[in-house]
């Protein structure tokens, strides 16, 4: 329901501009995309919370060239459309993690999906599914901070060497047990494609079982016990159904589907043996 | 997020994992040998005869590769085996539908399937214990 909020009295924030205008005349921030014959409709996902508590979709044709993102649109959309349309961005090159967003109902970094790629009209941009948003496309990472931190994502020590006796050495081969792990960027797209996540907030969830997975596989680790018990809950890695969509959308292919069926062995091996061994430590 | 740690639900992946082992590696061959390789005549008519696949169900495999000494575990070994195969498939199989349950949308059922599958999944196995020990 799109219904246009009555615009406010103060001249500070412009009331919003018509929809699917052509673009005003240049300005100097943005360079119009030279050589763009072709024009492309997105259909963006708002929420303006301090003008009207209810979301609605806004479309936008805009003028596009090949090597234009979804991100870029979000730009120029802003630069030259609409300036009060919010969203999350900052490397342009798939290390940052913050640009995510739903297009066409499956999440992705805005950043690396290429307009011309895009098939349907419009193409519908939404925030990020099964998070809380706060506005347009920016969803609520607090729950998920909570989440990285409530698994130790740092290398615990039994025994603290003194600085002066030098680093935790570490061979190759032993990097290469987490690596894969290690390479996580924080984009929560593996929460919006979760459907046990969808349907419990409190479920652990993929990136941070993939995080405590990392600092398991690390061998200067030795935090494992209490790591494993944060994990090994009622609401931790036990829920997992392993639908594995997480490791699907997973742009940076750290498998967080994989981590987590890593995790339930260990768990489960350390169970079994606290068990049948009870007086043994490890 | 003190939570206590999940005993329960680990024991019960535990028997699904090590089920979906027995599954997909003794499964096949059980359905292969005993539906598929005789009809299909992968196994020459006549090759199968009464005498000896009793003795194969008495265990005459492991006498003959273990020897005489190891003569008392031929009758149980493939009653063991009975009973691995059924139990582990259907802990296996019972968990998994469980999931695809809960991800079709009855995720509030949690506290009826558990028992429900797993349950089904107890049952399957004490029948093949009682169907283990229905021949010699």
């Amino acid at each position: 329901m799109a219904g246009a909020p009555a615009p406010k009295p103060a001249s500070a924030t412009p009331p919003p501009p018509p929809r699917s205008v052509p673009p005003p005349p240049p300005k100097p921030a943005v360079p119009a995309p030279k050589g763009s014959s072709k024009t492309i409709k997105l259909r963006i996902g708002r929420y303006r919370p301090e003008r009207s508590a209810e979301p609605f979709y806004q479309e936008f044709t805009i003028p596009y060239r090949d090597d234009m993102v979804v991100l870029d649109a979000l730009n120029y959309i802003k630069d030259r459309i609409d300036p009060t349309l919010a969203y999350r961005w900052s490397c342009r090159m798939g290390i940052c993690g913050s640009c995510g967003a739903d297009v066409e109902g499956s999440p992705k970094l805005t950043c690396a999906l290429y307009l011309k790629d895009l098939r349907k009209s419009p193409v519908t941009i939404e925030p990020l599914a099964n998070f809380a948003v706060l506005k347009d496309l920016i969803v609520d990472i607090e729950p998920f901070m909570e989440k990285l931190e409530s698994v130790n994502p740092y290398i615990v020590r039994g025994d603290e060497k003194p600085i002066e006796r030098g680093e935790y050495r570490q061979t190759p081969e032993e990097l290469e047990l987490y690596r894969q792990q290690s390479l996580c960027i924080n984009c929560m797209l593996c929460y919006a494609a979760c459907p046990v996540y969808g349907h419990d907030e409190k479920f652990l969830g993929p990136a941070a079982s993939a995080l405590a997975l990392r600092y398991e596989m690390d061998s200067r680790d030795q935090g494992s016990e209490e790591r494993l018990a944060a994990v090994a809950t009622s609401h931790g890695i036990w829920q997992c159904t392993f639908v594995g969509e997480c490791s699907v959308v997973c742009p940076k292919h750290v498998d967080p589907a994989g981590a987590i069926q890593q995790l339930k062995a260990r768990a489960a091996t350390r169970l079994m043996r606290s068990m049948l061994l009870p007086l043994s430590t490890r | 997020m003190a939570e206590r740690v999940d005993r329960i639900t680990p024991t019960f992946w535990g028997l699904f994992t090590l089920g979906g082992f027995i599954a997909a590696f003794l499964l096949p061959v059980l359905i292969m040998m005993n539906s598929l390789a005789y009809p299909l005549r992968v196994v020459p008519w006549g090759a199968v005869q009464y005498a000896p696949a009793l003795g194969w169900m008495r265990g005459d495999p492991v006498v003959f590769l273990l020897g005489r000494s190891a003569a008392w575990l031929a009758p149980w070994l493939p009653k063991l085996f009975l009973v691995l195969v059924i139990g582990g498939a259907l802990f296996h199989g019972l968990h998994r539908f469980k999931y695809v349950l809960y991800d079709a949308g009855l995720h509030g059922a949690k506290k009826v399937l558990d028992p429900v599958m797993y349950g089904i999944a107890a049952v399957g196995t004490a029948a093949g214990v009682f169907l283990a020990f229905s021949f010699p």
